[in-house]
């Protein structure tokens, strides 16, 4: 095995032009991540799936719930749970060749595990397990525990700015 | 023995080179859609079986079975709606797998070997090697693609190579034996005039023995690397400076926020991943070259 300069140089020109093609595209890519403005019945859908896997078995998510929260969120905010959800299910079809929401329930969550979405941190600029914990998970999380459906599962019947919830806040949980 | 006895099989059928790529991508596609229907049905799942095709692909078919094993991962994603930049990403890998499987298996399967039982383990062995190998390898590539494009964090790498183990040894294996027995034999190299293998330790020149430490340090080190440092990155990213600074860590603080090292330390990983690239493509072309010596 004999290493020649010639080889060195002409490996190291080729694995240099992928890298800097890869940075610039990683970077347009990442330029690119804005999601859509509207939400779509397919992204409804799609949320509700992720709730039942998300909730506790207590809680069930309607449509309703799901398209209130999506709407209503901010433009900003809207555009990255779009965005989210379509990396979503562009990842599911990749691996298993069928949207998110075309599966059942515990086959769900092991697709969020073998995205890694259970290993990740939220971040809302980071990689898509990252964003889908950000946008998806924990903002499905939030949703459910700033109401009193979801602080009741947990002995609080007044969450803050509801009735009643300072003093439940002095009291403390039961 | 023929420099086209791997494909043998496809030849008695009629099938040319392009014919045999295309029955390679429409086998890798039906185990794929197998596995998926086996998902949907049970729910059980999660690596693809189709991922431990690439290696007796390419240690098979050379050059044919390498760009089936890439080929296959354009189909699966055009067929399921799914084509992106993770498309590319994984296709790469699974050249550079496919590459590495063929240049290790002439080194580490010669199936002249294969007359005893001692030759028989000595076989096995070298494929464990070879399947270890060729997996970390293509989780690292997929890791730092990954990583590079935004589509998960490196860490994640480790399921990628588990999942490809797995499968190699599992599916790959068995499929490379019936591959050989079947089909008449791998195809060999254009110079070789010597039949699949290559010569024995004691024949070879002394760099060639070289290659196959070089390449699984290499690539097990590339992975182990990309993985730590996108680990430590994160896990530091979370800390309070006060936490760093009481530690005695605080250089670390300035190198986080310095952006030195980039979002998920993409920066560092296109560093290493560049240098693990270059030294493959180096030993790749450098062992080619010793083959034809040895043999020419």
């Amino acid at each position: 095995m004999r290493l020649t300069r010639r080889d060195a140089l002409l490996a190291a020109a080729g694995a240099g032009t992928v890298a800097v093609v890869g940075v610039s595209l990683g970077a347009n890519v990442g330029g690119e991540r804005a999601g859509r403005e509207s939400v779509t019945d397919s992204d409804v859908e799609t949320v509700v799936a992720l709730a039942e896997v998300v909730y506790p078995s207590e809680v069930e998510a309607t449509d309703e719930f799901a398209e209130t929260y999506v709407t209503e969120l901010h433009e900003s905010r809207r555009r990255g749970v779009t965005a989210a959800i379509d990396d979503l299910d562009r990842e599911s079809r990749r691996t298993h060749s069928r949207d998110f929401a075309a599966f059942a329930s515990g086959q769900r969550a092991t697709l969020l595990r073998e995205l890694g979405v259970h290993r990740s941190r939220p971040i809302a600029d980071g990689t898509v397990p990252e964003r889908v914990r950000f946008f998806l998970v924990n903002g499905l999380l939030y949703a459910l525990f700033v109401t009193p459906t979801g602080t009741g599962l947990l002995g609080i019947e007044n969450p803050l700015g509801y009735p009643g919830g300072y003093e439940s806040a002095l009291r403390g949980s039961r | 023995m023929n420099v086209r006895a791997g494909l043998y099989a496809f030849e008695r059928v009629g099938l040319r080179d392009a014919g045999a790529v295309l029955a390679l991508v429409v086998l890798y596609v039906g185990v794929s859609a197998v596995a998926t229907l086996w998902f949907t049905r049970t729910g059980f799942g999660g690596f693809d079986p189709a991922t431990g095709l690439v290696v007796p692909f390419a240690v098979a078919f050379g050059a044919v079975g390498i760009a089936a094993a890439g080929l296959s991962v354009v189909a699966t994603d055009l067929l399921s709606g799914a084509v992106g930049v993770s498309t590319a990403v994984v296709a790469l890998a699974h050249l550079l797998g496919g590459l590495l499987a063929f240049r290790l298996g002439r080194r580490l399967t010669p199936t002249a070997a294969v007359t005893t039982v001692r030759g028989g383990a000595r076989w096995l062995a070298g494929f464990f090697i070879l399947a270890v190998t060729v997996s970390a390898a293509v989780a690292a590539f997929v890791g730092w693609g990954n990583e590079l494009f935004g589509i998960a964090p490196f860490y994640l790498a480790s399921d990628v190579a588990v999942g490809y183990a797995l499968w190699t040894t599992v599916l790959g294996l068995p499929l490379l034996v019936l591959f050989e027995r079947v089909g008449g034999g791998r195809v060999t190299g254009r110079e070789s005039g010597r039949g699949d293998g290559v010569p024995g330790a004691a024949e070879r020149p002394s760099g060639a023995r070289y290659f196959v430490p070089l390449v699984v340090v290499l690539s097990l080190g590339w992975l182990a690397l990309g993985i730590v440092g996108s680990t430590a990155f994160r896990i530091v990213e979370t800390l309070p400076a006060s936490t760093l600074h009481g530690a005695g860590l605080g250089f670390a603080v300035s190198l986080v926020d310095s952006g030195l090292f980039g979002s998920g330390a993409v920066h560092a990983l296109t560093a290493i991943a560049v240098l693990a690239l270059t030294l493959l493509v180096v030993l790749l072309v450098a062992d080619r070259r010793a083959e034809v010596m040895e043999c020419g």
